[in-house]
C-alpha cells in the first residue's frame, strides 16, 4: 500500500513538473513567435511604405519634367524633396547590415539635395542639364521600384519572410543586397548632377615629412625633449592621409597625436592623464588656449564656442580670413581645469579658404535684413564666410538673435540673398 | 563696595556697547555682494554669473533665467551694456565691465534674483530697438564672439554615449572616441540616415542595440569620448564601419578597405 502511494506521488510529481515545463516552454515559444511576427510586420510595413514613397517620388519627378512653368516646377520639386526624404526614412527602418553599399539611400539623398538646390537657385525647368538629371533620376526610381516590388511579391511562408531565428532570412538578405547592387552608385552615373558634399576623399598628397620630424613636431607641442621611446607610424588610408600617428609617454601622461605627412600640420593632439579637481579659472583657460593656438601658428582666430564639464574646458576657435570668421571650420582646444594644461587639439570641418571669397554685387544691408522674419529679434549681425550647398566658400551675413525665447542664427548669402541655413544655437 | 560699583559701571558700558552695535547694524543698508576677481566669458558658470545676470536684469538688459550659466542671452546683454556704457564691446566681462556694472546697480542685492526672471524678449526691445531699429552694438565687424553650433541635441549626445558604452567599454579611450566618430561620419554621409537616432536604431547597424546593451548607463569616460568626437577628433579618419575580427564572419565586412585598428576593432571605409 505504502509503495503504491509512493509510486503514485512520484508519478504525479513528474506529471506536474513535466506539465509545468511544457507549459513554460510553450509560452516561451508563443512569445518568440509573437515577437517574430511583430518584427516581420514592422519590416513589411517599412518595405511597403518605401515602395509607396518611391512611386510617389517617381510621379513627382515625372511631373517636374512635364511642366515648363517655374512656379509649378518648384511645387513638384518640393514634392520630390518630400518623397525622397520619406523614402530615406522608410529604408532606415529596414535591416542595414545586409549590404553596406547603401546605394538607394545615397540616390534619395542626392535627389533630395539636388531638388533643394534647384529651388534655391531658381533653376529653369527647361534647362537641358536639369531635364537630363530628372530623366536619370526617373529611370533610377523605376529601378528601385522594380526591385522593391520583387521583394514585396516574393512568395512567403505564413510565419516569416524576414527573420530566420535571430538572423535575417536568406531570401530577405539576398533580395535587399540584389536591390542595392542593381541600382549602382550615383558616382557611376555620369548624367546625374550631384551637389558637392565637401566630404569626398581626395587623392593622397605626397609625403614630405620624415617620421623623426613628425615626432619633433609633437614633442614641441607637448613641451618634451626626451623622445627616445616615442613612435611615429605612417598611415596612408583615410581622410587627411598620409599622416603620422605619433605616440609617446611624458611625465604628465601619454601623448597621441597626428601630423600631416604632406604639410607637417598638426591634425590632432591628445594628452591622456587623470584630471584633478577643478581649480583653474575658466576665462584664463580660454586666454591660454588662444595663446597655445598662436604658438601652433594659428594667430588669426576668434573664439566661437566654449563650455566645460567634468573639470575639462573646451574652446572652439574659428579661423579669420580677411577679417571674417569661417563658420564651417574650427580648431578645438581642450584644457584641463586642474592646472590649465592643454590636453587636446582637434581640427573640425573643412580647411578654411586661403583668401576671402569674392563678393561682387553685394545686396544692401537693409535689403538683406528685410529677408529675416519679423518675429526674429536680431541681437547681432556680422559678415562671415560659410560653405554654400554647392560646397563653395561664400561671404554671407549671419544674424543672431531670438525667436520667442530660443536663440537662433540665420545666414544669408551676401550676393544672392538666399538663406543658406538656420542654426539653432545651444 | 567700590568693586561692586565698578562692576555696575562695566556692565552699563557693555550693555551700551551692545545696544549701539545692534542699532548701527540694523541702520546699515544690506550688504552688496561683489564680483570675485575672475573674468567671465561665454560658457562660465557659478555665483558670479548669477550676480552678473541679476545686475543686468535690474538694468533691463537681461531677460532670461537667473541660472548662473553664461549663455547667449547673457552674452548679448553684456554686449549691449558695454556699448551703452562706452566700454569695448567684447561680450566678455572683465574688471572694467564689472566695475561699471557695480557702479550702475548700487542697490542690487543677491536676494532680488531669488525668483529668477523669465521676462519676454519684448522687455529687451527698449534697449536694442528690436529688428527695426538695430543698435550699433549689434553690428559686429569681424571681431566679437561667434558661437559655433554642432547641430546635435542633448538627447543625441546622450544616445551616442549609450552606444559608445555599449559597444566599446573596456576599449582604449581613442577606441571609444572612434565609435562616436563613426556615428558622426555616418551622419555626414549621404548613404546613411540623417539623424543620430535613425543611424543608431537602423536595424542591424549596432550590436549593442540588438543585445540590449545600449540601455546600460554610460560612464563619464564614454561621455567624454562623445564630447571629443563632437569637437572634431576622428581617430578613424572618416571610417563608416567597424567590426571585431574575433566575432565577425561577415565576408563583406572583411573585404572592406581597412583604415586602421584601434583596440579590438578594425575600422573600414
Amino acid at each position: 500500500m505504502r509503495r503504491s502511494i509512493w509510486w503514485m506521488t512520484t508519478a504525479l510529481a513528474v506529471v506536474v513538473v513535466g506539465g509545468s515545463a511544457y507549459a513554460w516552454g510553450r509560452q516561451q515559444q508563443l512569445n518568440g513567435q509573437a515577437m517574430a511576427a511583430m518584427v516581420n510586420a514592422q519590416y513589411d510595413g517599412a518595405l511597403h511604405n518605401a515602395l509607396a514613397d518611391m512611386e510617389s517620388l517617381r510621379g513627382a519627378l515625372a511631373s517636374a519634367m512635364l511642366v515648363a512653368d517655374p512656379e509649378s516646377f518648384d511645387r513638384h520639386l518640393s514634392d520630390v524633396e518630400k518623397f525622397a526624404y520619406a523614402g530615406e526614412n522608410d529604408l532606415s527602418r529596414l535591416p542595414s547590415n545586409v549590404s553596406a553599399d547603401h546605394n538607394i539611400n545615397e540616390f534619395l539623398h542626392t535627389v533630395n539635395s539636388q531638388a533643394e538646390h534647384w529651388i534655391i537657385a531658381n533653376q529653369s525647368p527647361s534647362a537641358a542639364s536639369v531635364q537630363q538629371s530628372l530623366a536619370s533620376y526617373y529611370t533610377r526610381a523605376g529601378n528601385v521600384i522594380n526591385g522593391l516590388e520583387r521583394i514585396v511579391n516574393a512568395p512567403r511562408s505564413t510565419t516569416s519572410y524576414w527573420m530566420d531565428g535571430r538572423q535575417l532570412a536568406p531570401a530577405a538578405r539576398d533580395g535587399l543586397a540584389r536591390l542595392e547592387q542593381s541600382l549602382g552608385t550615383m558616382a557611376a552615373d555620369g548624367t546625374g548632377q550631384q551637389p558637392k558634399t565637401g566630404t569626398k576623399s581626395k587623392p593622397a598628397a605626397p609625403i614630405a615629412l620624415q617620421s623623426t620630424e613628425a615626432v619633433k613636431r609633437v614633442a614641441s607641442v607637448a613641451g618634451v625633449t626626451n623622445t627616445t621611446k616615442w613612435k611615429a607610424q605612417l598611415h596612408t588610408a583615410g581622410e587627411n592621409a598620409p599622416y603620422y600617428l605619433v605616440v609617446g609617454d611624458t611625465t604628465r601622461g601619454s601623448v597621441r597625436a597626428e601630423v600631416s605627412a604632406a604639410t607637417g600640420r598638426l591634425i590632432s593632439y591628445h594628452l591622456s592623464r587623470p584630471i584633478g579637481t577643478k581649480k583653474y579659472d575658466f576665462a584664463q583657460a580660454a586666454t591660454d588656449a588662444q595663446a597655445w593656438l598662436a604658438r601652433q601658428g594659428y594667430h588669426q582666430v576668434i573664439r566661437a564656442d566654449a563650455g566645460n564639464s567634468d573639470g575639462i574646458a573646451r574652446f572652439a576657435y574659428q579661423p579669420l580670413v580677411g577679417g571674417l570668421p569661417v563658420l564651417d571650420s574650427s580648431f578645438n582646444v581642450v584644457v584641463a581645469l586642474d592646472n590649465g594644461q592643454v590636453v587636446g587639439f582637434y581640427e573640425q570641418g573643412k580647411l578654411p579658404p586661403t583668401s576671402l571669397p569674392k563678393a561682387t554685387k553685394v545686396i544692401p544691408a537693409n535689403a538683406l535684413r528685410a529677408k529675416v522674419g519679423p518675429k526674429f529679434h536680431i541681437q547681432s549681425e556680422r559678415k562671415v564666410i560659410v560653405e554654400n550647398p554647392s560646397g563653395d566658400w561664400v561671404q554671407a551675413m549671419a544674424y543672431e538673435g531670438v525667436l520667442g525665447d530660443e536663440p537662433y542664427r540665420v545666414i544669408i548669402d551676401l550676393q544672392t540673398g538666399h538663406e543658406l541655413r538656420v542654426d539653432r544655437l545651444s | 563696595m567700590r568693586s561692586g560699583f565698578r562692576s555696575l559701571q562695566l556692565g552699563k558700558w557693555i550693555v551700551f556697547t551692545i545696544l549701539t552695535c545692534a542699532l548701527t547694524m540694523t541702520s546699515l543698508p544690506s550688504q552688496v555682494k561683489a564680483f570675485t576677481a575672475r573674468n567671465l566669458i561665454y560658457g562660465s558658470e557659478g555665483y558670479d554669473v548669477n550676480e552678473l545676470q541679476g545686475r543686468l536684469h535690474l538694468l533691463g538688459y537681461y531677460w532670461g533665467k537667473n541660472d548662473g550659466i553664461f549663455g547667449w542671452k547673457t552674452y548679448w546683454a553684456v554686449r549691449t551694456f558695454q556699448y551703452n556704457f562706452g566700454l569695448p564691446v567684447t561680450g566678455d566681462v572683465d574688471m572694467a565691465t564689472k566695475q561699471a556694472l557695480v557702479k550702475a546697480t548700487p542697490n542690487w542685492n543677491y536676494h532680488m534674483d531669488s525668483n529668477g526672471g523669465t521676462n519676454t524678449v519684448a522687455n529687451q526691445e527698449g534697449t536694442n530697438g528690436g529688428t527695426n531699429g538695430l543698435s550699433p552694438a549689434t553690428v559686429v565687424a569681424g571681431d566679437g564672439f561667434s558661437h559655433g553650433s554642432s547641430g546635435l541635441s542633448a538627447s543625441d549626445l546622450n544616445l551616442m554615449a549609450h552606444v559608445v558604452y555599449g559597444e566599446a567599454r573596456g576599449e582604449p579611450f581613442e577606441g571609444q572616441v572612434a565609435i562616436a566618430a563613426v556615428i558622426l561620419n555616418r551622419l555626414h554621409d549621404p548613404k546613411f540616415p540623417k539623424t543620430i537616432p535613425a543611424i543608431v536604431y537602423a536595424p542591424g547597424a549596432f550590436d549593442c542595440v540588438n543585445d540590449g546593451q545600449i540601455n546600460l548607463q554610460p560612464n563619464a569616460e564614454a561621455r567624454r569620448a562623445v564630447a571629443d568626437a563632437v569637437a572634431g577628433w576622428d581617430p578613424t579618419h572618416g571610417a563608416l564601419f567597424y567590426f571585431n575580427p574575433a566575432k565577425t564572419s561577415n565576408a563583406w565586412m572583411w573585404a572592406r578597405p581597412e583604415i586602421m585598428t584601434i583596440g579590438h576593432h578594425i575600422f573600414t571605409d
